[in-house]
């Protein structure tokens, strides 16, 4: 691959195309793509707030009605809310955050953490996170830290394998968030809010080729092998010190 | 979908002229025939993106020649912040490209040295096979190498 991801590139993943593995991987470290992408998105999230349509634009909307593009989906996705434009919600099974875990990200890393979200080889699996706050979207670029209210949705590139669990790490135990097929480097169709509570959350990433039960995600993370081929992400998602005990809040908004 | 493509077209045509008022221009011609075209084009973002690159690629090759008596005027803000003076200089070699360079050629040039693009997405982007757009680049590179400013 060129040392930078092509405009191209860039630009297709401002309309939620999902970028090949090795692209996402740089992009998750490059600041001058970053920056393309969030300037697309200061533009039409702009476009969308404050500006009015030109005169000229408004002379083509007379004539003919808006059509609409949408991004592609994979084979037997549910069709999501486009995040990017409209109002989000979030699949039913991300509810289990309203029990309280909270998501974030920033630079904070325990002693055995991997080294962040994206290391993988190239070609390989890896695991991105859109940020969605006040009605903004960004890569997250692996110093921003998350907020309350924040919401944030994962980018998988599988590397081949077909089958995808997400579980969040609580003092409890291993709580599954989402489970389910993946074809092709893509968003999951859920997301999640963060909330207050705690100081740094875990999530745990698994690819895997055959589906894994509850019990078998509690095996692997006690270290126990598993009779299927997997490949296995911690995200160590540190957050924003809580503000006071009176904004603590019952979890995801 | 003003909303929606038109930062994107407008970034695209500000690498490639740089003037704004010429990359103003420009983009809002490309918007009108994508608006035109929407209905042809479908859905697909990915053949949505790939027409604004053609289109917009082709039109300011309209305007680069236009320009053969004038220089890309300097001091417009450049998309890629980190190399504004190499981009400038690099739309300055386009103006003189465009009258040395048939538009194939040129096509190919701004898409592959101003906007990145590799040899499988150029192939996409102008709906040619990749073998053909391996020789266009290898015939255009053999051009271009006299042009330290647009090299790769």
């Amino acid at each position: 691959m060129a040392e930078h991801a092509s405009y191209l590139t860039l630009d297709r993943m401002q309309l939620g195309v999902s970028p090949p593995p090795e692209a996402l991987h740089h992009v998750s470290a490059c600041e001058r793509c970053q920056a393309h992408v969030e300037r697309l998105r200061a533009g039409e999230n702009g476009a969308a707030r404050e500006e009015q349509l030109p005169d000229w634009v408004r002379s083509l909307s007379e004539v003919a009605p808006v059509p609409s593009v949408e991004r592609p989906r994979s084979r037997g996705e549910r069709q999501p809310r486009r995040w990017l434009s409209r109002p989000w919600l979030a699949a039913g099974f991300a509810s289990v955050l309203c029990a309280g875990v909270g998501l974030w990200l920033g630079p904070l890393r325990e002693p055995d953490a991997q080294p962040g979200p994206y290391v993988a080889a190239k070609g390989g699996p890896s695991v991105g996170v859109y940020v969605k706050r006040d009605g903004r979207v960004f890569l997250w670029d692996r110093a921003e830290r998350l907020r309350a209210g924040d919401r944030i949705r994962l980018l998988i590139a599988p590397g081949g394998y077909p089958q995808v669990a997400v579980s969040a790490r609580l003092d409890t135990g291993l709580v599954t968030l989402y489970r389910g097929r993946i074809e092709g480097a893509s968003e999951l169709p859920v997301a999640w809010a963060v909330d207050e509570q705690g100081d740094a959350e875990r999530l745990s990433v698994v690819l895997s080729r055959g589906v894994l039960s509850d019990a078998e995600l509690a095996r692997r993370d006690r270290g126990e092998p598993l009779a299927t081929e997997l490949w296995a992400e911690e995200l160590v998602l540190p957050k924003q010190p809580r503000q006071s005990d009176g904004q603590k809040g019952s979890g995801a908004r | 979908m003003y909303r929606r493509y038109f930062a994107i077209i407008r970034a695209k045509c500000t690498r490639m002229l740089g003037d704004t008022h010429a990359a103003e221009d420009v983009a809002q011609e490309t918007f009108v025939r994508l608006w035109r075209d929407a209905a042809n084009l479908g859905r697909d973002p990915c053949r949505v993106s790939a027409w604004i690159y053609r289109t917009a690629t082709r039109l300011a090759i309209d305007q680069l020649r236009s320009r053969r008596h004038r220089e890309a005027e300097p001091g417009v803000e450049a998309v890629d912040t980190s190399s504004p003076e190499v981009l400038i200089a690099a739309r300055r070699a386009l103006v003189q490209l465009s009258l040395e360079l048939d538009p194939e050629e040129l096509t190919v040039a701004i898409l592959s040295r101003i906007d990145g693009l590799g040899q499988r997405e150029i192939a996409e982007v102008l709906n040619k096979s990749e073998r053909t757009v391996r020789r266009l680049l290898e015939r255009t590179d053999a051009r271009l190498a006299q042009w330290p400013e647009v090299a790769p």
